[in-house]
Parts: C-alpha cells; structure tokens; sequence
C-alpha cells in the first residue's frame, strides 16, 4: 500500500552534510558544501533544493555546527543550523531555524537547547539520541551518516514528535549497490528508515503488531560506504502524514566559498 | 489503543472567552492532571488581549512545570464571529527553566511562505498545533459550537509539513463539576480526520482506523462567552500524556471587572 506509504515519520533524510568527527571538521576548513535537488516522487517537478555544510564551533570537545539552507521556487529561503558533540551516535546540542519570505522577511524562526527544560511535556528525561524535528533536515541527515551504517547493520534513534513526544525511528540496512545521481556513481548502502510499531502504537496489543507494521510507511536512503559517509539519495515522506513523497538526490559535492552561502 | 496515539493538537487547555461581543477580562487557571494517576503535571492561566481597534484579539497562557520551568505563549487572531473561524495571524511561545534562562522559543506568522513544506496552500482555518493551548484551546471556543451548530472542523499544521483536519462534533449537553464551580457545558468529541492523515487509504481501511484514532473530549459552557471547563484525552501526538484539565479558578485580571465571566461560575 503505497497509501500508506504517505504516512509520517521524519525520515530526515534529506539534508545532510558531510562524514563523520574529524573527517568532518577538516571539511570546515576545506569548504565542503554537498548540494542535492529535492524532487516530487510523483512528477518529478522540483520542490527545492539544499547546501549543507559544516562549520567549526567553539566550546571544544570535537563539537561541530551543521548548518544547511533551503531554497524554494517562490524565493522563500529555510536556514537551519544545529550543534552536535563528537560521538556516536553524535548528540545534539542545540539548534535554530528561521524561514524568509522572497523579499527576505523572516516569517518564522525557533531556537533551542537540547535539554529536558526545553521540552516540558514529555515524561522522563531525553534519550542521548534524541534529534529535534525541526529542523529535521540538518539534523536527521547529519546523524544518519554518523550512526556506523555498515559496520553495523541495524541502528535507532529518537526525535522529538511536536515537542510533546518521542518517537523511535529504526534503521536497516539492505543491500549494497551502484546508486546513480546527478553527482555521480557512488558505491552505497541502502537503508530503509520507519518508525517503530511500538513507538508509533504504544498500546497496541503485540500480536496486532505485525499486521499494523505492514502498513507503516518506510523511506529508503542510500549513504556512501566509503568515509566519510554521505547521503546520496532518499526516496520516501519527509514529515509526518500527509508530507509530500520525494526524491532527493545528490547534485553536487565540493569545495565552494563559504560566503557564497 | 493503538492509533488513539496517532496526531492531533488539541489545545484544550487555555482559552479564554469570545471576541464578540466581548473579551473576558478574567484570568482563567487549569490544572493539568495526569488521567492514570491524577498526579499535578503543570498549571496553565489563560487569558486575553484585545486590540485597541478590536480588530485582533491575543490569546495568551502561561503554563507552570513541576520542575519550575515556564511555557509562555501568544497567539493572535483577526476577530470574527461564529460561525466563522478565527483567522490566525501569528504566534510566538517561549521556555524559560528554573533558573530563568530561556531553553526554546519559537515565533511566526499565519502566512503560506511560514509554511514552505506544505504540499498545498495553507488554508484559512489553519493553524499551527504550536502553541498548542493558546491556539487551539481559544479556536475551541470559537466556533460557535451548541444546540444551533452541532459539527465544525478546522485543520492543523503538523510539524510543518502537513495538514490535519480534526472534526468537532457536540455530544450532549451536560453539567460538568470542577474545582472552580458547576457549569452547564456542551460536551464535545474531537476526532482526526483519518483520510486527512492518510490520503491513499481505502475507505474502508479509513473507517477502520478511526476506530482506534484518539477521541479527546472537552466541555464548553453553554453559556456566552464560551469557556473551556474541561478536557480528557491525549494532548499531541502518540505516546504524549493523557491528560484531564480542569478550570480551578475564574478571577479578575489587574482590578478589572470580572464582567460576564462571574456567570460562568455557577456556583
């Protein structure tokens, strides 16, 4: 049911930026800005594109800023910006965002620390793997690339569902293959990305689960096997019920000067 | 139940009274409880502000944690009168820890460009399911719900990204006891429109599935204006808390006169 397919889960998956701990804090310094088009899976018509980057952050501890930016076809701009600590998985720290309108007037914007203050609503304190939803973008696809997929073929990790809520997302790895983007040809793995049954269905009777599991939608993405990892391709909801059903595919990755962005 | 966790912002808890004819100067203040155990989860006071060329009103709350952090949130509306649905115009909210350092805070505008994610244009009686006491506790009471308006709906941004419409339908009319007094109240059931969630979904499926979506239920006055006396239910998305909210007290804000708030309580 490619109904369901148009269910929620935050795959993240798009944003993304560069490899792991140091590898991506060299890229500070080198410039290393990936860029990817983001597609409606059912026309094909472009929705929007991104630029992700690094950028170095004071405070020590191998600490990096992941920061990226969105651009529509209407001019409306997204910028997000995200703190992370060295780690596996890498723990967020704390993050801002703010959208433009075409003539460059900020409609919207939010700041956060990541801490148990910051989210009153929920029961108990929050997991280490915890990402905020929004922006999902930087942060989802920044921890994606950094959770050891390939060494390990199965991973999860949380994010806060409108701050009021935790949801388990589970990672699997399937098979190992040639993805072709415009960037180019890239040796990846491919993962498939859904929430928990459990998660999404607390009380659902367990032996319900497998049934309702069939109709949880799920997103593919396929990040590079070689170091630092990178995601080239994702193809599934970025957000919850009802979010668009897209393709994101990697355009460009390189040295770019920084104040271009 | 199983999808019972699925979306939906209620909002319940804040509210405060209509624009028209008039805004309650009252202060009003709930207690959130947890529906399990009855434990203390936070205190939320709401109220409103109406601008001088009463043209806008702002809808304002204050909640209270345990932990002694504050959420305080804003939102403002074009004022109208039911049956239309009050028009957001923008939002802002803020945490503030114990120690009074501010932990989160987020701000915007009801405008299609606040919203690029969307798969479609952003619908007048939108509104964003943050904040969600302030927004939709107040849209809640604006409706114009009761014996002659039985249904109503309005759809919510989720995450963004998302549309979600939830249908409003009164129930019953009935008294309702709370810590602030007795009222006569029109019960109300809130339910998300499956279909909405899940475009593609079969009918059948749909009809099956909303079966186990999250039913909230709150209690309005049936007297004008309109308050919030009550809600039980989940209050966000799954495996957010179960709550009940109660109206603890009605009082006069800054010396005002308490107006037509005194008869709500019924004492």
């Amino acid at each position: 049911m490619t109904a369901l397919g148009r269910n929620r889960l935050v795959s993240a998956a798009t944003a993304l930026l560069l490899g792991s701990g140091a590898p991506a804090l060299a890229s500070d310094t080198s410039g290393r800005v990936v860029r990817y088009r983001v597609a409606d899976a059912a026309n094909g018509a472009l929705l929007y594109t991104i630029a992700g980057w690094t950028e170095p952050e004071s405070g020590g501890g191998g600490r990096v800023a992941v920061a990226s930016k969105f651009d529509f076809a209407d001019g409306t701009s997204y910028r997000e910006r995200a703190v992370f600590a060295d780690g596996t998985p890498p723990r967020c720290l704390s993050w801002t965002w703010s959208i433009a309108d075409g003539d460059a007037t900020v409609v919207a914007a939010g700041s956060t620390g990541v801490s148990d203050e910051a989210f009153p609503f929920l029961r108990g304190p929050l997991p280490r793997d915890v990402y905020p939803l929004h922006p999902s973008y930087a942060l989802l696809g920044y921890a994606l690339t950094h959770l050891g997929l390939g060494q390990r073929h199965e991973a999860t990790f949380h994010y806060t569902l409108m701050d009021t809520a935790l949801l388990e997302m589970e990672l699997r790895i399937g098979s190992r293959e040639t993805v072709v983007v415009p960037a180019g040809r890239y040796d990846a793995h491919r993962v498939r990305m859904r929430p928990t049954v459990r998660s999404l269905y607390p009380s659902l009777p367990a032996s319900a689960r497998p049934l309702v599991s069939f109709f949880v939608p799920s997103s593919t993405f396929w990040v590079t096997t070689a170091e630092p990892q990178t995601l080239v391709k994702m193809s599934g909801t970025i957000g919850p019920p009802g979010s668009p059903n897209v393709v994101v595919e990697l355009v460009a990755d390189g040295v770019e000067p920084r104040d271009r962005e | 139940m199983t999808l019972r966790r699925t979306i939906l912002v209620i909002g319940a808890a804040t509210l405060v009274c209509r624009t028209a004819p008039a805004a309650t100067p009252a202060l009003l203040e709930y207690e959130v409880r947890a529906a399990e155990s009855g434990t203390l989860l936070h205190r939320v006071s709401g109220w409103t502000e109406r601008a001088a060329d009463d043209r806008r009103v702002t809808a304002a709350s204050r909640a209270v944690f345990p932990n002694g952090a504050v959420l305080e949130q804003r939102a403002s509306f074009a004022a109208a009168r039911p049956p239309a649905a009050p028009r957001c115009l923008d939002w802002e909210w803020s945490v503030v820890d114990a120690a009074g350092s501010v932990a989160a805070s987020g701000r915007g505008r009801c405008v299609a460009a606040a919203f690029p994610f969307l798969a479609r244009p952003l619908p007048a009686d939108a509104y964003p399911s943050y904040p969600p006491y302030a927004l939709l506790g107040f849209v809640s009471t604006h409706l114009g719900l009761g014996e002659s308006r039985r249904s109503a709906s309005y759809e919510y941004v989720l995450m963004d990204a998302s549309l979600v419409r939830l249908d409003l339908r009164v129930e019953r009319r009935e008294r309702v006891e709370v810590p602030a007094g007795s009222f006569d109240c029109y019960r109300v059931r809130m339910r998300p429109d499956v279909r909405s969630i899940l475009p593609d979904l079969p009918r059948i499926v749909a009809a099956f599935a909303s079966f186990f979506a999250p039913t909230p239920t709150f209690w309005i006055t049936a007297g004008e204006p309109q308050t919030l006396v009550k809600f039980a239910g989940i209050i966000g998305p799954p495996r957010s808390p179960d709550v009940v909210i109660e109206l603890a007290r009605v009082t006069p804000r800054d010396g005002e006169r308490l107006g037509e708030a005194a008869s709500l309580v019924a004492r």
